[in-house]
């Protein structure tokens, strides 16, 4: 492991109490600076796989380094302190409605204060201005006042984005941010998104499940089904027959958007 | 009830394009099985539903019996008996918690042997023995601890009442049938529960014309009015002493049902037995009346509006508690999860997440809860001195109904105002 690797994950396996086996040796690593795109089908464990890496979910067996650190073998406390690295973007925003647009991306400086400062909500110049300077990266400054419930969906997500980015991560882990968009907005802001990481340095792992999206943004491609990688390197190589075999459903007459072209649906 | 009601031989159906499904051959069924009467086949094609002989005879034949036996149209007479009920509380409590015990976690650990172990389990155990152990030693000496002393418990049956017996007879075989799904006979049950209630002593028709009739009723209303205003000028201290006793139990409540309320709710309690213990606490306390609290402390420390607050506060922190770790519990985890992920540890995800989220319902309960604090309030101050109801109790013992409709009236323009404020501030904060 050469020091450009920023994430290294090696034979992760979670296997849920009642015997669901969601990943099974999933390896990969991240480099600094890349921008990758996870496929799948939804339900194949991409945001169980996030999730591990972040450490909000439990690991069965496997581990993930990032930067060298063995998130698995953490405390509690020590986890919270290594999350402060790692932004996570999520599906629905996980927005607080009733705080402002600034106050919910300071909340992402929440690991930088201690418990009395954040009792009170006292966060210092620097946080107020690395949040600024946060929001208007993703051109929300005009919103920096109004509650964070009233705006709409694209909106909320570039707040997310912002958040996410307050925490000076390292590394970006997106959970399928675009899922609940237009298409024209979700192309818009992968375009934020992908902007924002490559002028930070930030490496950035984001669940898509849209091919198309993938194809055009991202560095790399890796294709899961069914808690396994099916497919790791570039999206030009991606050829139609492991897109079947990622989309691939458990009914076997149903027939595949990617067996065919684009002809009007049967009746 | 279960869907499943097997029939002997599978009805052989055909639909034809927008009819009515015709059952050629109607399925024999078996009307009772493994001791149970089967559950009926609902025929949806006539209006009320199809009459169940099964169970609407026996529920018919019961209801006609408990109507002639709860009448006394049957009178059965009674019989004399001498029996005593004795035991000692102490060592029933006891008895009672190892066995609701042992009933709640055994059949969990015969399930699943590794709970053994776990840490729950044990510390719950434990608990629940020296609990035990507490009440039993204040019946038996166990050393040198001697615990609280609960008394015997007696209870003399001198005659019993066939009647009565005959009647819970039924209704238990009501119940039954009820359970088993006769419609009749839980429209039965409900019939006789309201008849129970309403067999109240002195209750009938003269009571209520009397309403309309009664002497005394109209001179008193025609004394109350027109309304004495002279006595305004000695209505507004008593109304600001009412109206502050109400602030003080508010605020003693808030301050304290805040901390309580966080360890009373699953999301954020500490520990399961913990919130147990305060879910219990606070459950017992609030199935005491607010005025009979307010009576105890005005009976320790003495007349005057301050006893009565601190009753009022102790009745709010119980209630305020179980409205605020509602609102805790209501709160959505989705926003705590980000907040997680960022690195906030609990303190900071309760302050930054939970709190905001759980607010507008702790602001709303907490201004319902003055203004229910200042009605109480008139009502202790009736028994306790001090406030608008002790100079309504002196008037209406001196039968001044002239002054009683000055403070009524003033009373309900005071409710009306704190109204208002309550919505304009609730309207601002939320």
């Amino acid at each position: 492991m050469n020091n450009s690797t920023l994430l290294e994950v090696k034979d992760l396996s979670k296997v849920y109490p009642n015997g669901y086996e969601a990943l099974s040796d999933v390896s990969f690593e991240l480099q600094k600076g890349e921008f990758v795109c996870i496929i799948g089908r939804s339900g194949a464990g991409k945001s169980t796989l996030l999730r591990c890496i972040n450490g909000l979910i439990a690991v069965s067996h496997g581990s993930v380094r990032v930067q060298g650190t063995d998130i698995t073998s953490l405390t509690d406390e020590e986890k919270l302190l290594l999350r402060r690295t790692i932004g996570f973007i999520f599906q629905e925003f996980n927005l607080v409605g009733r705080l402002t647009v600034l106050q919910n991306v300071l909340t992402g400086r929440l690991g930088y204060i201690n418990n009395l400062q954040a009792i009170f909500g006292y966060f210092g110049r620097e946080h107020r201005e690395k949040a600024l300077e946060c929001l208007a990266r993703v051109n929300m400054l005009q919103r920096a006042t109004y509650r964070a419930d009233d705006l709409s969906g694209g909106e909320k997500q570039r707040v997310a984005i912002a958040r996410a980015l307050a925490q000076e991560p390292s590394l970006l882990l997106a959970d399928e941010p675009v899922a609940s968009l237009d298409p024209e907005l979700s192309w818009s802001v992968m375009g934020d998104l992908r902007k924002v990481a490559k002028e930070l340095g930030v490496s950035a792992l984001v669940n898509i499940h849209d091919i198309d999206t993938a194809k055009h943004f991202a560095d790399r491609v890796i294709g899961i089904a069914k808690g396994r990688i099916l497919y790791d390197g570039r999206p030009e190589l991606l050829t139609d027959s492991l897109l079947q075999e990622i989309y691939r459903s458990d009914n076997p007459a149903a027939m595949s958007r990617y067996e065919k072209t684009s002809e009007p649906a049967e009746i | 009830m279960s869907e499943n009601v097997p029939v002997e031989e599978t009805p052989a159906t055909e639909v034809k394009g927008g009819e009515m499904p015709v059952v050629k051959n109607p399925p024999r069924r078996k009307y009772f099985e493994n001791g149970r009467i089967r559950k009926p086949i609902p025929d949806m094609s006539r209006p009320l539903g199809s009459l169940y002989w099964p169970l609407a005879i026996p529920a018919l034949l019961c209801s006609l019996l408990a109507v002639l036996v709860f009448t006394h149209l049957i009178e059965l007479g009674s019989v004399a008996t001498n029996w005593n009920l004795l035991f000692n509380v102490n060592v029933a409590t006891a008895l009672i918690l190892l066995l609701a015990g042992a009933l709640a976690i055994v059949p969990k650990l015969l399930k699943n042997p590794l709970e053994w172990r776990n840490r729950n389990t044990i510390l719950s155990f434990v608990v629940l023995v020296l609990v035990a152990l507490y009440f039993l030693s204040g019946a038996l000496p166990l050393g040198p601890f001697k615990g609280l002393d609960l008394g015997t418990f007696t209870y003399a049956l001198t005659s019993l009442s066939i009647n009565l017996l005959a009647l819970m007879l039924l209704v238990i075989a009501l119940v039954w049938l009820a359970f088993n799904g006769s419609f009749i006979s839980g429209l039965f049950l409900f019939i006789l529960f309201l008849w129970w209630g309403f067999s109240i002593e002195g209750f009938g028709w003269s009571t209520i014309t009397s309403i309309f009739t009664s002497p005394t009723g109209g001179s008193l209303l025609a004394t109350m009015i027109p309304p004495d205003w002279s006595y305004f000028s000695r209505v507004i201290d008593p109304m600001l002493i009412t109206i502050q006793t109400a602030i003080v139990a508010t605020v003693i409540g808030i301050v304290g049902a805040l901390p309580l309320s966080i360890l009373a709710a699953r999301n954020t309690t500490p520990h399961p037995i913990i919130y147990n213990i305060v879910r219990l606490l606070v459950n017992t306390i609030r199935s005491i009346p607010s005025l009979v609290l307010a009576l105890i402390f005005i009976t320790i420390i003495g007349l005057g509006p301050v006893p009565g607050a601190f009753g009022l506060g102790l009745h709010t922190i119980s209630v305020l508690t179980k409205l605020y770790s509602e609102a805790i519990e209501s709160v959505n985890t989705h926003p705590i999860e980000a907040l997680s992920a960022v690195g906030a540890n609990g303190l900071k995800r309760f302050r930054w997440g939970v709190f905001p989220q759980a607010f507008p319902l702790l602001v709303s309960s907490s201004i319902y809860y003055w203004e229910s604090n200042t009605r109480d309030s008139t009502v202790v101050a009736f028994v306790g001195g001090g406030g608008i109801g002790f100079i309504l109790n002196q008037n209406l013992s001196l039968l001044e109904y002239a002054h009683v409709s000055v403070i009524l009236v003033t009373l309900v323009l005071t409710v009306a105002l704190l109204d208002r404020v309550s919505d304009f501030v609730r309207s601002r904060v939320i």
